[in-house]
């Protein structure tokens, strides 16, 4: 009969490894020659790697057990989407399995012409397993000319993550300073704020960057929390995070882009989804009125019902609106709007009116105060 | 006096000896269930070399003990996955009381007899055993000689440079 661990046959022993962390799988290894080669059978890592992400593993040419070993065990965790810890600028970066390795790319909103336009990636670094040294290799992909040795640290004292590019040369202009420094103040032109982004890159050298969750979706919320992008007038386009807390009732708007009033990693718009709103058409084109309305003024509601209604854009408020534009709308609350000074100075909440439409994937967002309304448009391009 | 007749299987041990087993509880054997309703009509019994009788007998307490609980759902994705659940310390119990050899041998026959929900405690049980142990901790355990020579030994703890953070 079994008297011992080894004698069990192999495919029950690897049932036994499949409730073991990777770490004492590695271990176990150690013991002896037979349940050496055990722990060594792919199928324990296969499942490994499973746990963490989907590979091909013709895509990486290699054993699981390389890609756990040298990859998923210890940068497993970069994979997902973050936000550059940059003060103000922030930004948006996704790390997903790509083609044999990790790959984190970073998205800049499209040019301010076209809210709708694509999203403009650039691929930052990678993770994979250098074949001829047998070895993980951490490449940084920014710069000018050939990919170039990079480094991650985790768990840095403000950030999750930091990516830091290991030669700095690779990221001087090879037409020298003076042509670099024109060709960023044309972008900066172009695309406002966001180019600061890479200049500052070009000092640091580094990347630090905290995690961003989505949330899964919900039929109560009455727009899918996710990723947005609006028109922040002088701004140019910026990138947001919308999710909820329904212990308190409450929707938040999150930067994961800045500027120099508002930082990315603040929150822009705290919508109180206790306070449903259901105003006539009259009342919305009374704009004075509606400046004096305070959010005492509406009776709480704990139900998250849509309350039809009619939908206009008050007579004179800018707005950049596409051709979608509504005349009902299921859903109308109360919210905060964050407004601050530059540098974030003297930051406060003024009332503005939360309008969103699941349907299209937009929220009007109404600021009374600035005669002024921006369309927060759900990101389609980045699968999360 | 009416008594309620309850429907038997018989499976015979290793030791020769035969079970009677009735088929409610029987029907947590998996796979071997269709075969094990068609021995119903028949007086023989289905003899089961790799099973001795004592392992049998805590296999019938187990079943009998989880008879009210109920299974996992049987879809393809719950048994790929293992159910992330504590073992209870019920089963912790039962299972460690008799000593390892005796567990690697309920292991083994709830493989063959094909009891998911045995063999998931059981697995967990002896994996909660190497869990946090250094190699030197894991042979005491388990009573594994170290068949390494040093040169393996050295390349060993090299291929582990990846776990030690």
């Amino acid at each position: 009969m079994t008297v011992l661990l080894t004698n069990l046959p192999p495919e029950l022993i690897i049932r036994i490894l499949e409730d073991l962390p990777s770490r004492d799988i590695g271990l176990l290894s150690g013991t002896c020659t037979q349940l050496r080669s055990i722990c060594r059978t792919d199928i324990v890592w296969q499942k490994l790697c499973q746990k963490i992400c989907d590979i091909e593993v013709e895509e990486w040419d290699t054993t699981y057990y390389n890609i756990y070993t040298k990859v998923l065990h210890r940068y497993g965790r970069c994979l997902g989407l973050w936000r550059r810890n940059m003060r103000p600028y922030g930004g948006l970066m996704q790390v997903k399995v790509d083609n044999g390795r990790l790959l984190a790319t970073e998205y800049k909103p499209p040019y301010v012409s076209d809210i709708h336009g694509p999203l403009r990636p650039k691929k930052v670094f990678s993770i994979s397993i250098n074949k001829s040294k047998n070895r993980t290799e951490i490449l940084c992909l920014h710069g000018y000319g050939e990919a170039h040795p990079g480094s991650i640290e985790f768990e840095t004292e403000e950030s999750d993550v930091v990516f830091k590019c290991c030669q700095m040369s690779s990221h001087a202009h090879p037409k020298g300073s003076s042509v670099e420094l024109s060709t960023m103040i044309k972008k900066i032109f172009l695309c406002f704020v966001h180019e600061m982004g890479n200049m500052l890159f070009s000092f640091s050298q580094k990347y630090r960057l905290t995690r961003i969750e989505v949330q899964k979706p919900d039929p109560v919320y009455p727009i899918q929390p996710g990723l947005f992008q609006a028109h922040y007038s002088a701004h140019g386009i910026e990138m947001f995070l919308l999710k909820y807390d329904m212990s308190k009732k409450e929707a938040e708007v999150i930067k994961i882009t800045g500027d120099p009033n508002v930082p990315a990693g603040e929150t822009s718009i705290y919508i109180n989804l206790r306070k449903p709103m259901q105003l006539t058409k009259d009342q919305q084109l009374d704009v004075n009125s509606l400046l004096l309305l305070e959010e005492d003024d509406i009776p709480d509601s704990d139900d998250v019902q849509p309350r039809n209604q009619p939908f206009v854009i008050p007579p004179g408020f800018s707005t950049f609106l596409d051709d979608f534009t509504p005349t009902t709308c299921d859903y109308r609350y109360f919210a905060r709007g964050r407004i601050a000074g530059d540098d974030y100075r003297d930051p406060d909440l003024i009332p503005v009116h939360v309008v969103p439409f699941e349907v299209h994937g937009v929220f009007f967002v109404l600021w009374f105060k600035f005669w002024d309304m921006d369309g927060f448009y759900r990101i389609k391009d980045i699968n999360i | 006096m009416y008594k309620k007749i309850v429907p038997q299987i018989k499976l015979e041990t290793y030791e020769k000896e035969v079970f009677e087993i009735d088929l409610d509880i029987a029907k947590k054997f998996g796979k071997l269930v269709p075969v094990l309703q068609e021995l119903l009509n028949d007086d023989k019994p289905l003899t089961i070399k790799t099973i001795n009788s004592g392992t049998l007998k805590k296999i019938i307490t187990w079943c009998t003990y989880h008879k009210g609980r109920s299974p996992p759902p049987e879809d393809d994705d719950n048994r790929m996955k293992h159910s992330t659940e504590e073992v209870s310390s019920w089963d912790d119990k039962f299972l460690q009381e008799d000593g390892q050899a005796a567990l690697f041998d309920l292991i083994s026959a709830a493989h063959t007899l094909d009891i998911d929900g045995l063999l998931d405690v059981a697995c967990k049980v002896v994996a909660t055993m190497i869990k946090g142990k250094a190699p030197e901790e894991i042979r005491k355990v388990f009573n594994i000689k170290n068949d390494f020579t040093q040169q393996e030994e050295d390349q060993v703890r090299k291929e582990n440079d990846w776990c030690e953070d």
